[in-house]
């Protein structure tokens, strides 16, 4: 497996969305891993949001919030965070890793992810997130679209997109 | 002033960066995400209460039929 990036951004102004467009489709998987912050004014916003393709239907997702609490949601887009906002420690950030399989492929897709503050103290509050996500949508992934969903992405903050082969030198490889 | 919402959209295949400021289209869509949010949460809220309210209910009518605060753990946990 090779790990290839496509594209990184650092915000040098804050903005409302981050949206990569027209994604190779080269790869066979994709990866993001991004360190988001939040300028509302507030502990944490979890209003936040991602699309694909600029589709708006067809989402579910289900989630593990901190090991005990499960959750669940269906829609027109998806929840990728618990994403620290203004009140916790100054520039820290909200760490997610993100993976797309399959992204180009003639199946519905399916997304899995993880998200942990950068904080974790009693003040800032312990968080972690383990969820996975579908959209019944077969079309091949050429964009995502990352939302703040409740003020905007601060300065600083980071995502990078990966592409993924399969293979340890880049060639798709099978066992007997 | 009103804020100017933008989005920061990168061009995969030149590398570009481009901040724009969010179509009427897209406006209108974080507001219904915001509206969807509201009331999945709304929903989850009141789905806790409830959930806390039978667990109240069901808990003092153990206690009424006599059993003590850690009988009562012991069957429920």
């Amino acid at each position: 497996m090779s790990m290839t990036l496509i594209e990184t951004k650092t915000l040098a102004s804050a903005t409302t969305a981050i949206e990569f467009t027209s994604i190779p489709s080269t790869f066979t998987d994709l990866s993001l891993k991004m360190l988001l912050r939040s300028d509302s004014n507030t502990f944490f916003t979890d209003n936040n949001n991602f699309t694909v393709n600029g589709t708006t239907s067809g989402y579910s997702m289900i989630g593990i919030f901190n090991g005990a609490n499960s959750f669940n949601a269906s829609g027109s887009s998806i929840k990728f965070s618990l994403l620290q906002g203004a009140q916790t420690t100054s520039n820290s950030f909200t760490a997610v890793d993100f993976y797309i399989p399959n992204y180009s492929g003639s199946t519905n897709k399916t997304f899995g992810w993880q998200s942990s503050t950068e904080t974790q103290t009693t003040t800032d509050g312990y968080y972690i997130m383990l969820m996975a996500g579908l959209l019944t949508n077969t079309a091949p992934i050429s964009s995502i679209r990352f939302n703040s969903g409740a003020g905007n992405f601060v300065v600083g903050s980071t995502i990078s997109l990966y592409g993924i082969t399969k293979g340890s030198d880049g060639i798709v490889t099978t066992s007997p | 002033m009103t804020e100017i919402l933008t989005k920061l959209v990168v061009d995969c295949s030149t590398g570009e960066a481009t901040e724009v400021p969010l179509t009427t289209e897209e406006l209108a869509q974080r507001e219904t995400d915001r509206l969807a949010y509201e009331a999945q949460e709304a929903e989850r809220l009141a789905a806790e209460e409830a959930k806390e309210a039978a667990k109240a209910s069901a808990n003092a009518k153990l206690k009424a039929l006599g059993l003590t605060d850690s009988e009562i753990a012991a069957i429920t946990a």
